[in-house]
């Protein structure tokens, strides 16, 4: 479970939130909403390790990840991310961008079968700054599909992506929570929010 | 792309501070024996054996140790540093060198020898003196063993003005700059180093990695230049000092990689680069290659020069191979009676001055003539008679100069006592000076002699000029070669006594000066003898390494500037490739496009440009013009490399860039 406890982040002299405190259970699909600049996904960054709070505690199974730089190293070794920029490295191919997964932080799958899951097999030598926006976020999904993770963080994973490429994402997203993945994603699309257990209005 | 231009400028980086440490490593070692000895140096010439066994039961009896120093000309130039029984090794770790021979671009080969007093002997039978011993221990043993040796020998403490050490401002400006490359290196990196660590790798195992490969490619590229570099210059003597410096640049360079540990993971990845860090970083090192570019081409033509002197000394070389340059100075216990005598009787010691000066000018006199009736002599000197006449292009040549001349300037000199020897272009005051001193000659030795006057187009020539004032080497003769000089040719030179100068050149050998100089008791004089072709291969290698020591410098600031324009354009483009995607949308033309970074490129040239000028002018070698044809050069390069890679880019479909992933 991740349990969020009277987290503050401050900006300089902006506020972004106060005391927040929530809960998620683990298996869950939770779906952060609210209005633009409201802090949505600096709250899944958080959760995430990728920053720092400026006050409070987020304790995942337990520990306390604000603590301890090494739990949050260990986190992300189980954490997956979807960004909408798709966090590719673009001066490399898509084969590349998979491999840089760590050897002992990968599923069982090989490359070439999680580019099939997402239909860019052919595209495995291509550089990616040759793939177009929707492509570009298979890749990522690709990625994904390749770490092992128990919690997947998807900030605005279908932002940028045109309804064909944005229903594959959301697709395998929810095959990704069926098999006991805890899934947060952040989004404004009222459409989306539908699909989530829980929605926290941030 | 990135990691290339870094290595490959860190690459040149090493090969400059290798070649000016490495040039400068002999000085840094005599310095530092003299910081950890203390020196006694023997003012007269003695018997070696005799000092030997002396030196040998002075150190056991007063518990000292040291060495003492035998220099060896007879196969290059060999140093002995010939060591009290069993110091040998406690000697060699505490001057931080070993048994080696190198080379340096400007003063040739060196061998130093680390030798058991037992293996005296080898060394000793060549034509070698004995000058110094250096000695550590108790203060007052070392006191004690001084006064001993004293009673015996005319010894003095010696002292030495010890030379800065700027192998410190040539290292710290390379690390500097491969640590500004390393900056770049890591600020361009940033971004892929968050997304690998946003997928669970570890960071502290990428800093690791990353420092690792660093720490092998600088080892390597060291390792190699040194080994190269090995038989040119002396980095055998700074093997401490570059593992010094490497262990520096390595904990530098990994602190650098630390700063990732500060970097929010997530504003990284949503930002391609920090363009504001990087960019003026980029520019910097840009304007650095560009001026030393240009004023590395300003002084291109000097190339010639080198070339024609280095032509001039081999032909020198040819006809004087088999003669040394004998140079004659005070002995240093002439200098100490003389001194005694100013100190001692302030009242009557100018009269007992003047008899000692004129003891030793008769004595020098002596020494010229009987070296003149036993062997073959020449003055091919520069004109040193006037103040400030440095910068005279005359040459006082004598006696067996002449065929030397005749095959220079395809001129027979004439029978008469003087020719006077003048070049198509000359100068007017250097021909009064010439004719003025000719008529002195005439008035001091109370002659008329005959002067043939004779004309040649131009040629250049050897000669021995006297250095002094701010001079790297102060008051000493050195081989020169003047370009079209007029030469005052006087067969013999002897009768007149050499003209005071204290040089003559001669086919008599080193070990008969000395003798003569023994055998006649002239105790005023000290020699030092050197032969021309040691001299003038030293002009040679001198001239021929700074030919190459000047294409080295200019290829690799070249591939410096080329490598930091090109990765600027590449950079600029990266980055600003959302920006231009707009203006491309909204209709703006290619020209306005790119228009900030021709400005940029325009301007850092003419930056280069003004900043050149200034150090040229700071040197006097203010050349406006020619700065101004290598900056239009320079802005044409850049504006080239510019339309290729943005033609380049441009076909990539660059608004393809706000499609989907815009940031």
């Amino acid at each position: 479970m991740i349990e969020v406890r009277n987290l503050t982040k401050v900006y300089g002299d902006n506020i972004i939130f106060n005391n927040v405190s929530f809960n998620i259970e683990n298996g869950s699909f939770v779906v952060f909403s609210g209005k633009s600049g409201c802090g949505k996904t600096t709250m899944l960054n958080m959760i995430g390790g990728l920053e720092k709070p400026t006050s409070g505690h987020i304790i995942v199974d337990g520990t306390d990840i604000t603590k301890n730089k090494r739990k949050i190293e260990y986190l992300r070794q189980k954490t997956g991310f979807l960004f909408q920029n798709f966090a590719l490295i673009d001066n490399k191919t898509v084969k590349k961008n998979l491999e840089i997964i760590a050897r002992k932080n990968r599923t069982d799958k090989t490359v070439d079968d999680v580019l099939n899951e997402v239909s860019m097999l052919d595209k495995r030598d291509s550089m990616v700054y040759t793939l177009s926006g929707g492509e570009q976020q298979r890749v990522a999904l690709a990625r994904l599909l390749f770490k092992k993770c128990e919690i997947v963080f998807a900030d605005e994973p279908t932002g940028s992506l045109d309804k064909e490429n944005a229903e594959i994402v959301i697709r395998l997203l929810k095959k990704m929570n069926k098999d006991g993945k805890t899934v947060i994603m952040v989004t404004h699309d009222e459409e989306l929010k539908s699909i989530g257990d829980n929605i926290i209005n941030l | 792309m990135i990691k290339g231009i870094k290595y490959s400028a860190a690459a040149i980086l090493f090969l400059i501070f290798l070649v000016f440490c490495g040039e400068t490593a002999y000085t840094s070692f005599i310095d530092k024996a003299f910081d950890e000895f203390n020196s006694i140096y023997f003012e007269k010439v003695y018997e070696n054996d005799e000092i030997i066994e002396d030196f040998a039961a002075l150190t056991k009896k007063h518990d000292c140790y040291g060495y003492l120093t035998i220099y060896d000309y007879s196969d290059g130039y060999s140093e002995i540093y010939c060591c009290s029984e069993g110091d040998t090794e406690r000697i060699k770790k505490k001057l931080g060198a070993d048994n080696c021979s190198f080379n340096t671009i400007l003063n040739g080969s060196y061998k130093l020898v680390f030798a058991d007093m037992s293996d005296i002997e080898k060394y000793t039978e060549n034509d070698c003196i004995i000058q110094q011993i250096l000695i550590d221990g108790d203060v007052n043993d070392i006191y004690s063993l001084y006064k001993e040796l004293d009673s015996k020998y005319e010894v003095s403490w010696e002292g030495t003005t010890k030379n800065s050490d700027k192998c410190i401002y040539v290292g710290a400006i390379c690390i500097l700059l491969i640590l500004l490359l390393d900056i770049y290196d890591i600020i361009n990196k940033k971004r892929n180093v968050c997304i690998s660590v946003s997928v669970g790798n570890s960071l502290c195992g990428i800093i690791f990695k990353e420092a690792v490969r660093d720490i092998i490619i600088y080892t390597a590229t060291g390792a190699l230049l040194i080994w190269v570099l090995s038989g040119y210059t002396a980095v055998v003597l700074i093997k401490d000092k570059i593992c010094i410096y490497l262990a520096v640049l390595f904990a530098a360079n990994t602190a650098l990689y630390l700063s990732y540990y500060f970097t929010n993971i997530s504003s990284s990845i949503k930002n391609e680069n920090d363009s504001d860090t990087i960019m003026p970083i980029n520019y910097t090192l840009k304007v650095i290659s560009c001026c030393t570019l240009m004023i590395l081409i300003i002084f291109s033509g000097k190339i010639k020069t080198l070339k024609s002197q280095y032509e001039c000394a081999e032909k020198f070389n040819k006809y004087f191979s088999g003669y040394s340059r004998v140079e004659l100075s005070e002995s240093p216990l002439w200098v100490r009676k003389i001194d005694s005598y100013i100190t001692d009787t302030p009242d009557r010691g100018s009269n007992n001055v003047t008899k000692l000066i004129d003891q030793e000018f008769e004595e020098q006199l002596r020494f010229f003539q009987l070296t003149d009736e036993q062997s073959d002599i020449f003055l091919m000197n520069g004109y040193n008679f006037e103040t400030g006449s440095r910068g005279r292009k005359i040459i006082i040549a004598s006696d067996c100069a002449d065929k030397y001349i005749s095959s220079c300037t395809d001129i027979d000199l004439s029978d008469k006592d003087i020719t006077i020897l003048i070049p198509a272009s000359y100068n007017l005051g250097d021909l009064h000076a010439a004719k003025k001193w000719v008529k002195y000659i005439n008035k001091e030795n109370n002659k008329n002699l005959t002067v043939d006057e004779k004309h040649y187009s131009s040629a250049r020539f050897i000669s021995f000029e006297y250095i002094s004032g701010d001079s790297l080497i102060k008051d000493d003769y050195i081989i020169s070669s003047v370009d079209s000089p007029i030469i005052i040719y006087f067969p013999k030179a002897a009768e007149y006594g050499f003209f005071y100068y204290q040089s003559i050149q001669t086919n008599m050998s080193k070990n008969d000066s000395n003798q003569l100089i023994k055998n006649e008791g002239l105790a005023s004089l000290f020699t030092d003898i050197s032969t021309v072709e040691t001299l003038s291969n030293g002009y040679m290698r001198k001239q021929y390494s700074e030919i190459t020591t000047y294409l080295i410098l200019l290829i690799s600031c070249a591939f410096y500037y080329l490598t930091s324009s090109l990765s600027l354009v590449f950079l600029d483009i990266k980055l600003n490739k959302k920006e231009r995607a707009i203006s491309y949308s909204v209709g703006n033309s290619i020209f306005s496009r790119y228009a900030d970074i021709i400005l940029k490129l325009t301007g850092s040239a003419i930056l280069s440009g003004a900043i050149s000028l200034y150090i040229l002018y700071n040197i006097h070698q203010f050349r406006a013009g020619m700065i101004a044809v290598i900056m239009a050069e320079v802005i044409l390069t850049d504006l080239l490399m510019l339309s290729f890679i943005a033609y380049m880019n441009e076909k990539r479909n660059t608004i393809k860039i706000l499609k989907g992933g815009a940031l």
